[in-house]
């Protein structure tokens, strides 16, 4: 029983080494890191870690102990000769892996003490390279090599220019401000081809791409609106003499990128606040036409009547980033 | 209501599978000529009268799709023939009925001329609290009806009624 536990034990710790071994690769290469380890022969006994690294062109050679260790003798003629080898190697390694970087990538291999053995550099940029500490007690120098791939990262768009159509908002035209990879601001003017208005909102893109939610408020002002009708074939009136809103839209959406470019199709719920003028007119008017003279009945309306709705709105856009 | 009015409330509410509503604050509906048939030999005597009407469908088309919050804020009446004035009328009595539910008459005025009133020519209540008609209001008919009594004229003769009200239109399907 004992055995068996003991050998279950042994397996825990052999899967544990190699569990973490992997996870630490594994966050390593996620980071954008090429981690590896290159074992560095010592031919003088003289042996130990040394950790190379990438490093900005312009700045200091880092010293990266990878364990606390008396330093070693500098004037060895054998140390000497083993860090020159170790710096060979690591250097070597470093310019072939950055043949293709841009010169702000180099190799650089840092020690706490000289000597300093300066490199013809291999790459553009490669940087004198020196030994660290050595372990003598050690068969090789264990090298890690760490690259800090830089991540040119490209400035977002901040500006833009954006057009829309929809309901209840008309045609629309608006400027668009990304003050956040996540947030567009826009405001702008149309038409709902009755009068003129503006619109201003945000919308919020949670994963930059994709899903979007829009919180807008806009206003048109009052226009004649018969035009309109009778493209549909509606009669005049004189109720549709002075039409003009506010609105305010709640909407969720999917916004699709492309480079600079952004389509997007939003849809949800608007609230329409406005007044109808007009409106006893309006009733005159039907009744002259139903009973071919004023009725015994008359409605007269004091107050233009304050209307509000909720109604679903839809817009269909194209963004596009210009600076 | 016109058929662009109706069809923005029906498209604004239908289209949208959500909600519409118009508040109205202030509106006035007058029924003309309202005949009162005349009491022969009423010379000395106080006696009463009463009549009736329904607002005529095509002018209150509009009104009666007030369907929420109806109240009555006041009633006007005003002679407009067969006599100069209401003077002769001394109690009055004006309720709103709905033919297919007595349930739902309501009481719109009760009026009883002071002697500070007697030179008034027309006779004008404001509610001190508006009645809510609502429900009568929605029905498909509504009738007003008048009690008049006072030294009433031996002709026939005629008023002019006035309500003004304020409601809602609200659509929500």
């Amino acid at each position: 029983m004992g055995k068996v536990q003991t050998h279950m034990t042994a397996r825990i710790c052999i899967f544990g080494s190699v569990f973490l071994t992997a996870t630490c690769l594994v966050l390593g290469v996620a980071a954008g890191r090429d981690v590896s380890v290159a074992p560095i022969p010592s031919d003088a006994g003289a042996e130990g870690p040394a950790r190379l690294f990438d490093a900005g062109a312009n700045s200091a050679p880092d010293l990266l102990p990878v364990a606390s260790s008396p330093p070693i003798d500098a004037g060895s003629a054998n140390m000497q000769d083993a860090a020159a080898h170790a710096e060979m190697r690591a250097v070597d390694a470093a310019g072939s892996a950055d043949a293709s970087a841009p010169p702000a990538e180099s190799a650089v291999a840092v020690r706490t003490d000289p000597p300093s053995v300066p490199v013809a550099p291999s790459a553009p940029g490669a940087r004198r390279v020196s030994i660290d500490r050595a372990f003598p007690q050690q068969e090789s120098l264990p090298v890690v090599t760490e690259r800090l791939a830089p991540v040119p990262r490209k400035r977002l768009p901040l500006l833009g220019v954006v057009a829309d159509v929809g309901a209840p908002d008309g045609l629309i035209a608006s400027l668009a401000v990304r003050p956040l990879k996540w947030v567009r601001l826009s405001a702008g003017g149309g038409s709902n081809f009755v009068s003129a208005g503006w619109r201003a909102g945000v919308t919020l893109l949670p994963l930059v791409d994709g899903i979007s939610a829009s919180f807008e408020y806009g206003r048109y002002q009052v226009g004649n609106a018969n035009t309109l009708a009778s493209t549909f074939g509606a009669d005049s009136s004189p109720v549709l003499e002075r039409v003009g809103y506010e609105y305010m839209n709640m909407q969720l959406g999917f916004d699709y990128a492309y480079h600079d470019w952004v389509f997007f199709l939003h849809a949800g719920a608007t609230r329409l606040r406005g007044q109808l003028h007009n409106l006893d007119s309006s009733i005159r008017d039907a009744t002259e036409r139903e009973t071919g003279t004023t009725g015994t009945t008359n409605v007269v309306v004091r107050q233009d009547p304050n209307v509000k709705a909720t109604a679903p709105s839809l817009k269909l856009g194209l963004a596009y980033y210009v600076w | 209501m016109t058929m662009t009015l109706r069809l923005l409330v029906v498209l604004a509410a239908l289209a949208s599978g959500c909600s519409f509503e118009a508040d109205l604050s202030e509106v006035e509906i007058t029924q003309h000529g309202v005949k009162v048939p005349g009491k022969p030999g009423s010379g000395t005597a106080d006696q009463s009268a009463s009549a009736s009407f329904a607002f005529s469908k095509a002018a209150s088309d509009l009104a009666k799709s007030i369907n929420r919050d109806v109240q009555i804020h006041q009633i006007a009446i005003a002679a407009s023939g067969g006599v100069p004035n209401l003077t002769f009328i001394k109690s009055m009595h004006v309720t709103m009925a709905t033919p297919s539910n007595p349930d739902l008459t309501v009481e719109l005025l009760s009026y009883d001329r002071t002697q500070s009133e007697s030179d008034g020519w027309d006779i004008q209540v404001t509610m001190p609290v508006p009645i809510d008609v609502t429900a009568t209001w929605v029905a498909a008919r509504t009738e007003i009806e008048i009690e008049m009594a006072g030294r009433l004229p031996q002709q026939d003769w005629a008023v002019d009624v006035t309500l003004t009200f304020s409601g809602k239109i609200t659509y929500e399907p």
